[in-house]
């Protein structure tokens, strides 16, 4: 299977005096037409991983590492290379529908936009794709939604438009940052059947961010748990679902509700809160560990081979 | 959308009459030659100081010239000046502005630290430091106007600029591939209309009276041109026995201006989807 994006020993640091590690020796590989799953919980890094493929952190991040894009490296190269590559190999969809489209364009029109910037086509052929994008992600009568402003569409709506804005120009791969978090339940399940017919259809790579494990069970094939920037737990999905081996993967499985399920089992209970600035050596989840143990204060954990695609960072293994 | 705006703008009564006001005297300017019954230069000293009549409408001044047909030629000095300076300070404010608020850093640094500069200075003074150096006539004015007024458009723009770019939509245009100036201008600019609309309708009165302030010290429009300010300046000799003249040529100064700004804020809540007016 070909490898489309392989990032290598990634670090992320934000601030000069005292940089903040936002992100730590983070290596993966993404497949052609695999989902890769992200889960971890809020400050993880899910997102500045995800911002850091297409170079959209903001100036003074720091970066060190490779994230190669079809075997060539994508980060830390010029500008206009760049902008070659975002939308049109790459795309993105934000977590916020509420602002993630210019309130002041029709959508049909920031479809067309994009279309005429990668695609070269005319006013009217790039009009008739971004009406062609409207009807792909499933909007009724997709004309009349082209010239509608984002504020007169629903949530759900704004999402499909946002989708279809992605994937307008064919990328390679796509970057979901959280797509269904703001929405409700139902419209989130519309979503992301959206999402993985048109993956089939366009046969294209997903990096899929998310805290949400149902939806990560749903959609991915592997998945990497991280933890305060850290890779705690990488792998194929049913074998982690099966069995999570790394105590903070143990923690967020035994944190979803299941209807049903017997009140008795045991719930791993995490201490403290994630603080990010406490931790300086040793296992980043060593303070809120149910297995603390005194090495991990001291000795930072390899990811290891666990067995065939699975990988775990702790030193119980 | 545009609809429902003039709709809500138009809703209040007051709107509409200044907006009649503003309409009639730019009508007055545009046709002067037309509708003007006397030459605005000619002099008649047989003439002089007449009352208002038929004949002459609003009376003659010291010279005999028809006032009504002087604050008509007034008025196409006044809203030129005030249109055309107000276009300068905008163009350069917002270019200076937007181009502070997107790259910060020691491009933001400069331009701020100069329009603080500009902004020490009391306004017209420094108006009249530059018109002192440049000479008095119309296009001196402008420029004088015009690089007075821009600082406060750039730094308002500045300051939306700032919130705007981190807006996710900035990020969503980013990462699909545009570039810094397609979304300077195409992404954040027309987010940034409506306070736009607001300066230029609080600049274009202001651009008036410190054209009418200017010609009134003798530093703008010269005579014999006509303009509102050096009209003042000459009745003000004769506010005593003739107190038509001053009040006729003060009156379409307040006239304008003040149309301007009741017209600016009507459209401002207009545009501004946060208020709501019954």
């Amino acid at each position: 299977m070909s490898k489309i994006l392989e990032v290598k020993n990634l670090n992320i640091a934000f601030g000069f005096k005292k940089p903040f590690k936002a992100v730590e020796d983070v290596s993966f590989n993404l497949s052609k037409g695999k989902t890769l799953g992200i889960v971890g919980e809020s400050g993880s890094g899910k997102s500045v991983l995800a911002s850091s493929i297409l170079s959209l952190l903001p100036q003074n991040a720091k970066i060190t590492g490779d994230i190669e894009f079809m075997g060539k490296k994508i980060n830390g190269i010029n500008e206009k290379e760049l902008r070659k590559i975002r939308g049109n190999q790459i795309a993105m969809v934000f977590q916020d529908h509420m602002s993630s489209l210019n309130p002041v364009m029709t959508v049909g029109k920031q479809i067309r936009e994009v279309v005429m910037l990668h695609q070269k086509l005319n006013k009217i052929d790039a009009k008739q794709k971004a009406i062609k994008m409207l009807e792909l992600v499933n909007l009724p009568v997709p004309k009349k939604i082209y010239s509608k402003y984002p504020h007169e569409l629903s949530g759900g709506m704004r999402q499909r438009i946002m989708i279809g804005m992605a994937l307008s120009c064919e990328p390679q791969i796509l970057i979901c940052d959280e797509p269904t978090t703001a929405l409700d339940v139902t419209i989130q399940v519309q979503i992301l059947k959206l999402i993985e017919n048109l993956k089939l259809k366009f046969k294209i790579s997903i990096i899929f961010i998310s805290h949400d494990l149902g939806v990560i069970f749903e959609m991915a094939d592997e998945i990497m748990v991280m933890y305060a920037g850290k890779i705690m737990e990488f792998g194929n999905v049913e074998k982690i679902f099966k069995n999570p081996l790394h105590p903070y993967t143990q923690a967020l499985f035994s944190a979803i509700l299941i209807s049903g399920q017997d009140k008795k089992k045991d719930h791993i209970i995490l201490k403290n809160t994630l603080n990010l600035e406490r931790v300086e050596c040793g296992c980043k989840f060593s303070l809120r560990c149910p297995y603390y143990h005194e090495d991990c204060k001291n000795k930072s954990p390899e990811l290891k081979e666990y067995s065939k695609d699975h990988f775990c960072a702790c030193i119980k293994i | 959308m545009k609809n429902k705006i003039c709709k809500k703008l138009f809703r209040r009564k007051i709107a509409i009459f200044c907006f009649g006001i503003i309409l009639l005297f730019c009508f007055l300017a545009i046709f002067a030659s037309f509708i003007a019954p006397f030459d605005p230069n000619e002099i008649n000293l047989t003439n002089q100081f007449a009352s208002p009549s038929r004949f002459n409408l609003l009376g003659t001044d010291e010279y005999g010239r028809d006032i009504f047909s002087r604050i008509i030629f007034g008025a196409r000095v006044s809203i030129f000046v005030g249109l055309i300076a107000t276009f300068i300070s905008v163009f350069i404010g917002v270019f200076l502005g937007i181009l502070a608020g997107y790259f910060g850093g020691i491009i933001d640094y400069i331009i701020s630290r100069i329009s603080e500069i500009f902004y020490a200075f009391p306004d017209v003074l420094f108006a009249i430091v530059i018109m002192f150096v440049l000479g008095p006539g119309i296009t001196n004015l402008l420029i004088a106007l015009g690089v007075l007024g821009w600082v406060g458009t750039a730094r308002l723009i500045r300051a939306q600029v700032l919130e705007l770019k981190q807006k996710e939509f900035v990020r969503t245009f980013k990462a699909s591939g545009f570039g810094d100036f397609y979304i300077m201008f195409k992404v954040i600019l027309p987010n940034c209309i409506s306070i736009l609309i607001v300066t230029i309708t609080t600049l274009i009165p202001s651009s008036i009276m410190s054209e009418a302030a200017l010609s009134f010290l003798g530093l703008g429009v010269m005579p014999p041109t006509a303009s509102w300010g050096n009209m003042i300046s000459s009745a003000r000799i004769y506010i005593k026995t003739v107190p038509s003249y001053s009040i006729f040529s003060g009156l379409s100064i307040v006239l304008l201006v003040l149309a301007f700004n009741i017209f600016g804020d009507a459209l401002r809540d207009a545009i501004d989807p946060n208020i709501k007016i019954m």
